[in-house]
C-alpha cells in the first residue's frame, strides 16, 4: 500500500509529456497489432525496439510496454467481431464474445473486453508496485516439478470447453498435444516427426496454426452459410450494460485478475494459459440469467480479457525483480531495458530507484488509458460491421496470411495457415471444439518438458522428489479434484453442443 | 505459345546472366544481407548492426540484418547455405548450428564446404556457475563440496544438442564428477541459470554476460577458456585452477561471417578484406562500448581451420551422446 501511494504521489515528477505520448501511441500501435491475425505484442515489440535508441529509459519502457498491453487487449476486437482471434490469448475471449456479437451484442462484448482488459492491467499492475520484489519469489517457488503439475492443471480443462461433449474436448485436446510433439525432443534434441524437414525441427508455432484453425476455417464456413456479428443496441446501451457488469460481477473481475496476475508471475506459462484458467474457474458461478457458457455469457469475455491483461504486470515481476522473463514478450522488454545500460535483478530497485518507480507510473498508466483508447477503437471498428460480407472475408484471408508471413518471415508457414485452415474446417463441421486443440497445443510441450526434467533432478525417485516438494503436492491434488468433481457433482446443465462452432 | 515460353525464358536466364557479371564487376551495387540467427535486441544483434553500419560505410551500400531465428540457428544456416552464391548474402554462422548440431542430424543440408569464411568475428567463452549462496567459491572448492555430498550433480545444459553442453560435460568428466546432464531451452542464461536460482539445480555452464543479468544472483567458479576474457578479466580459467580440459579455442562459442560456397573469388576477398579492416578498426570498436570485449577477430584462413578443428574434436563426444540416447 505504502509503495502505491508512494508512486502515485510522485507521478507528475515520474512522468512527463513525453514518456504519456509515447505510452499512448504505444497503447494505439499495440491495439491494431493485436487485433490483425497473425501479427501480435511479441512482433510489434520486436519491431519498436529500434525506436527506443534515443530514448530515456523510462519512455523506451513505455513504447515496450504500451504495445504489450495494448496488444494483449486487441486480440478481442478481432474474436468479436469478424470470429478470429487476433491473438492466441484471445481464444478463450472469442469462446463467448462471438456468440455474442452474432446475437446481435457486439458492441457489448468489446466493449466488455476493454474495461475487462483495463481493470486486469490496473489490477496487475498495483500488485506489481505494491509487492514485486516479495512476489517474485514465486517465480523461484515454481522449478520444473511445480511448472509440470500446473501445466497438468491447465489440461483438465480441456473437457470443461468443450461446450457440452467432453469426450470431444478431450479428443481435440490430444490432438493439440499430439502436433505439439513436432520438432526436437526438448531433452534428448532428436527430431520427432519431422520426415527429414528443416522446417519442422523448430515445430509448428503457434500462429499459422491458429489463424489457420479459426481465420481461415471460419472463411470457408462463412462461404456456405454467412454468419454475421450484429450490432442491434446503440452504443450507448451497450455501453451502460458492459459498465454496469463491474458493479454486478466485482467477483469475476477480481477473481480473474489474481489469476492472471499469478499465472504471469511463472516463466513460462502465460497469457493462453491464464485465459483459459480464468474462464474455467467462472463457470461455476454462472448467473441464472445469463446464457450457457460458450454461447454467449458475458463473464465468459470479462474472465478471459481480465486475465489475459492482468498477465502482463505478473510477468514483470520476475522480470524487473530476478531478471527473469517469464515469456518472449517480456524478454524484448528487457532486451530493450538493457540497452539502456540497465540491468534488471534484486540490485535494480537499488541502484535505479527512480527507474523502477517510473516503469511501474507508467505501466499503471498504461492499463488507464487502454480504456478510452479502447472505446474510441470499438467505435471505429463496429464500422466493420457495415461493410459488405465479401470485403470483410477477402481481407481476412490477405491480412492473415501477410501477418503470419511477418512473424517468421517463412513461406512454409503459409502452407501450414492453410493446412490447419482445411483442419479447422473440417472439424467445425464435425462440430469438434477447436479451443481444446490450442490448450493442448500450448500446454503439451510445457508438461511435457518439465516433467522430463522433474525425472531427471529426481534422479529416478520421481514420487520421492515430488513429495518434498508441498507446492507441487497442492497443485496436484488440485488437479485430482478438477478430474473427480464434475464425475461425482450432478450435472444441472443441459448438454450442448458445438461451444465455439457457433460462429 | 511454347515457343514463346522458350523465348521468354531464355531472355530471363540471358538477363540473369547478364546482371550477375555487372554485378561482380561493381559490387556491391545493392544492399548486402546478413542472416542472423538469434533473437532481436540481444548484444550479438547490436554488435553486428554495429557492424554493418562500419562495413555500409566502406561498401558504399546499406548491410541489412534478416533475423531468421529457430531450431538452435540451424534454419539460418540453411537459409545462409541455399542463398545465391552472389555476395549479397552473407550469414552469421556459430559453432553451435554448423558444427554441433550438424553431428547431431547430419541430415541437415549444409556441412563445412557449403561455405566460405569471412571472418571470425565474436568469441563468449563459457562458465561453471553456481547459485551466489553456493558455499564453493572457486572449482577446486566445488570439487570437494561435490565429494563430500556424494550425491550425484543434477547439472544445468542450455539446450540439448549444443556445444556449450559438450564443453561443460567435457569439464565435469575432467575434474571427476558424477553428473545428471539436464537440458533446458532459452539459451546459457535462460532457464538453466533460473533453475540455480530455484534449487533445481546444483551446477550450470553459462556465459560471462550472465554475472551482470543475474548480477548478486549468481557466481561463476571459472572459465571454460584457455585464457581469461576481457568481459571478466578478474575470472580466473579453469586450467589456472587445475582443471584444464584441452579443447583450445573449439571450447569458445565462436561465431562470424560466411557466404555460400561459389561466391566468386573477387567478391569474397573484398567481403574478407572490409570485414577485417572494419573488425580491426579503432572506431568500430570504440561503438560498441561495453560490448567490445566480444569482439575476436580470426582471418578467414585460421576461421575455416577452426571449423575442422571444432568438427573433429567434437564428433566422439557427440557420438558418445547419441549412442547414450
Amino acid at each position: 500500500m505504502h509503495a502505491i501511494i508512494d508512486t502515485l504521489a510522485n507521478l507528475p515528477d515520474l512522468v512527463g509529456l513525453t514518456q504519456i505520448t509515447v505510452l499512448v501511441i504505444g497503447v494505439a500501435v499495440g491495439v491494431v497489432i493485436g487485433a490483425l491475425p497473425g501479427v501480435g505484442p511479441l512482433l510489434g515489440t520486436v519491431m519498436a525496439v529500434p525506436f527506443t535508441f534515443g530514448m530515456d529509459p523510462v519512455s523506451s519502457l513505455a513504447l515496450l510496454m504500451g504495445i504489450y498491453q495494448g496488444g494483449s487487449y486487441g486480440g478481442a476486437l478481432s474474436a468479436s467481431i469478424v470470429g478470429i482471434p487476433g491473438t492466441p490469448m484471445a481464444a478463450a475471449t472469442m469462446l463467448d464474445a462471438r456468440p455474442m456479437a452474432v446475437a446481435g451484442r457486439a458492441s457489448e462484448a468489446v466493449t466488455l473486453s476493454t474495461i475487462g482488459s483495463s481493470f486486469g492491467g490496473i489490477v496487475s499492475a498495483l500488485v506489481l508496485i505494491a509487492v514485486a520484489p516479495s512476489l517474485a519469489t514465486i517465480a523461484l517457488k515454481f522449478g520444473p516439478a511445480e511448472t509440470a503439475a500446473l501445466a497438468l492443471l491447465g489440461l483438465t480443462t480441456l473437457g470443461a470447453l468443450a461446450g457440452g461433449s467432453p469426450v470431444r474436448g478431450w479428443l481435440m485436446g490430444m490432438f493439440g498435444l499430439l502436433i505439439a510433439t513436432i520438432g526436437l525432443d526438448p531433452v534428448t534434441g532428436v527430431s520427432r516427426f519431422t520426415f527429414g524437414s528443416v522446417y519442422l525441427d523448430s515445430g509448428l508455432t503457434l500462429v499459422p496454426l491458429l489463424v489457420g484453425l479459426f481465420g481461415i476455417s471460419e472463411v470457408l464456413i462463412q462461404l456456405e452459410r454467412p454468419v454475421r456479428a450484429k450490432d442491434a443496441t446503440t452504443n450507448v446501451a451497450a455501453s451502460i450494460a458492459a459498465f454496469r457488469s463491474v458493479i454486478v460481477r466485482p467477483i469475476n473481475y477480481l477473481r480473474s485478475s489474481l489469476t492472471g496476475v499469478f499465472i504471469g508471475i511463472l516463466p513460462g506459462v502465460g497469457g493462453v494459459t491464464a485465459s483459459f484458467l480464468a474462464y474455467r474457474f467462472a463457470m461455476p458461478f454462472r448467473k441464472k440469467a445469463d446464457p450457457e457458457f460458450g454461447r454467449g455469457n458475458p463473464d465468459g469475455v470479462v474472465a478471459s480479457e481480465t486475465a489475459n491483461s492482468a498477465v502482463t504486470g505478473g510477468a514483470l515481476i520476475p522480470m524487473l525483480a530476478l531478471s527473469i522473463p517469464g515469456d518472449p514478450i517480456v524478454a524484448v522488454l528487457m532486451g530493450g531495458l538493457m540497452l539502456q545500460g540497465i540491468a534488471p535483478g534484486p540490485r535494480l530497485f537499488l541502484n535505479h530507484p527512480e527507474v523502477v518507480q517510473g516503469v511501474f507510473a507508467v505501466f499503471l498508466l498504461g492499463a488507464i488509458v487502454l480504456l478510452p483508447i479502447g472505446l474510441i477503437f470499438i467505435r471505429a471498428i463496429v464500422h466493420i460491421l457495415r461493410l459488405p460480407q465479401w470485403s470483410i472475408m477477402a481481407s481476412v484471408v490477405m491480412i492473415s496470411m501477410i501477418g503470419t508471413y511477418s512473424v517468421s518471415r517463412q513461406i512454409l508457414d503459409l502452407a501450414a495457415l492453410l493446412v490447419f485452415g482445411a483442419i479447422g474446417y473440417v472439424l467445425r463441421k464435425g462440430n469438434y471444439p477447436l479451443s481444446p486443440v490450442v490448450i493442448g497445443f500450448v500446454l503439451g510441450p510445457i508438461f511435457e518438458a518439465n516433467y522430463r526434467r522433474t525425472g531427471l533432478i529426481s534422479q529416478g525417485d520421481l514420487l520421492g522428489y515430488i513429495a518434498t516438494r508441498p507446492i507441487t503436492m497442492a497443485v496436484l491434488a488440485a488437479v485430482v479434484v478438477a478430474i473427480v468433481l464434475p464425475l461425482v457433482r450432478p450435472r444441472v446443465t443441459k448438454p450442448q453442443v458445438g461451444a465455439d462452432s457457433a460462429g | 505459345m511454347r515457343a514463346r515460353l522458350l523465348a521468354a525464358a531464355g531472355l530471363v536466364i540471358g538477363a540473369a546472366i547478364a546482371t550477375t557479371s555487372v554485378a561482380v564487376a561493381a559490387f556491391p551495387e545493392k544492399p548486402v544481407t546478413i542472416i542472423y540467427p538469434w533473437a532481436p535486441g540481444d548484444p550479438v544483434d547490436t554488435v553486428l548492426r554495429t557492424f554493418g553500419e562500419h562495413a555500409a560505410a566502406k561498401l558504399g551500400q546499406p548491410v541489412v540484418i534478416n533475423n531468421v531465428q529457430g531450431a538452435g540457428g540451424t534454419k539460418s544456416l540453411t537459409a545462409g547455405a541455399t542463398a545465391e552464391a552472389d555476395g549479397y548474402t552473407l550469414v552469421n554462422n556459430w559453432v553451435a548450428p554448423q558444427i554441433g548440431a550438424k553431428l547431431f542430424n547430419p541430415d541437415l543440408p549444409y556441412d563445412n564446404e557449403s561455405f566460405i569464411p569471412i571472418a571470425g568475428v565474436l568469441a563468449i567463452p563459457f562458465t561453471i556457475t553456481v547459485a551466489a549462496d553456493h558455499p564453493a567459491n572457486t572449482i577446486g572448492e566445488f570439487v570437494a563440496w561435490a565429494n563430500d555430498s556424494g550425491t550425484k550433480l543434477n547439472y544445468g545444459v542450455c539446450a540439448p544438442q549444443s556445444v556449450p553442453r559438450l564443453v561443460g560435460e567435457q569439464f565435469m568428466r575432467s575434474a571427476g564428477l558424477d553428473y545428471v546432464p539436464v537440458p533446458f531451452s532459452g539459451g546459457c542464461m535462460g532457464d538453466n541459470v533460473t533453475g540455480l536460482l530455484n534449487g533445481s539445480l546444483d551446477v550450470a555452464v553459462s556465459v560471462v554476460p550472465a554475472t551482470k543479468r543475474f548480477e548478486g544472483q549468481v557466481k561463476h567458479l571459472g572459465l571454460i577458456a584457455d585464457e581469461r576474457h576481457a568481459l571478466a578479466p578478474d575470472l580466473a580459467t579453469a586450467g589456472e585452477q587445475g582443471y584444464e580440459i584441452g579443447w583450445g579455442n573449439t571450447a569458445l562459442g565462436w561465431g562470424g561471417l560466411a557466404v555460400p560456397a561459389g561466391t566468386p573469388d573477387d567478391v569474397v576477398a573484398m567481403l574478407q578484406t572490409v570485414t577485417g579492416e572494419v573488425l580491426q578498426s579503432a572506431e568500430f570498436k570504440a561503438d560498441l562500448g561495453d560490448l567490445a570485449p566480444m569482439i575476436k577477430y580470426v582471418g578467414p584462413d585460421d576461421f575455416k581451420q577452426l571449423w575442422t578443428d571444432s568438427l573433429d574434436l567434437l564428433r566422439p563426444h557427440v557420438e558418445a551422446i547419441l549412442a547414450n540416447n
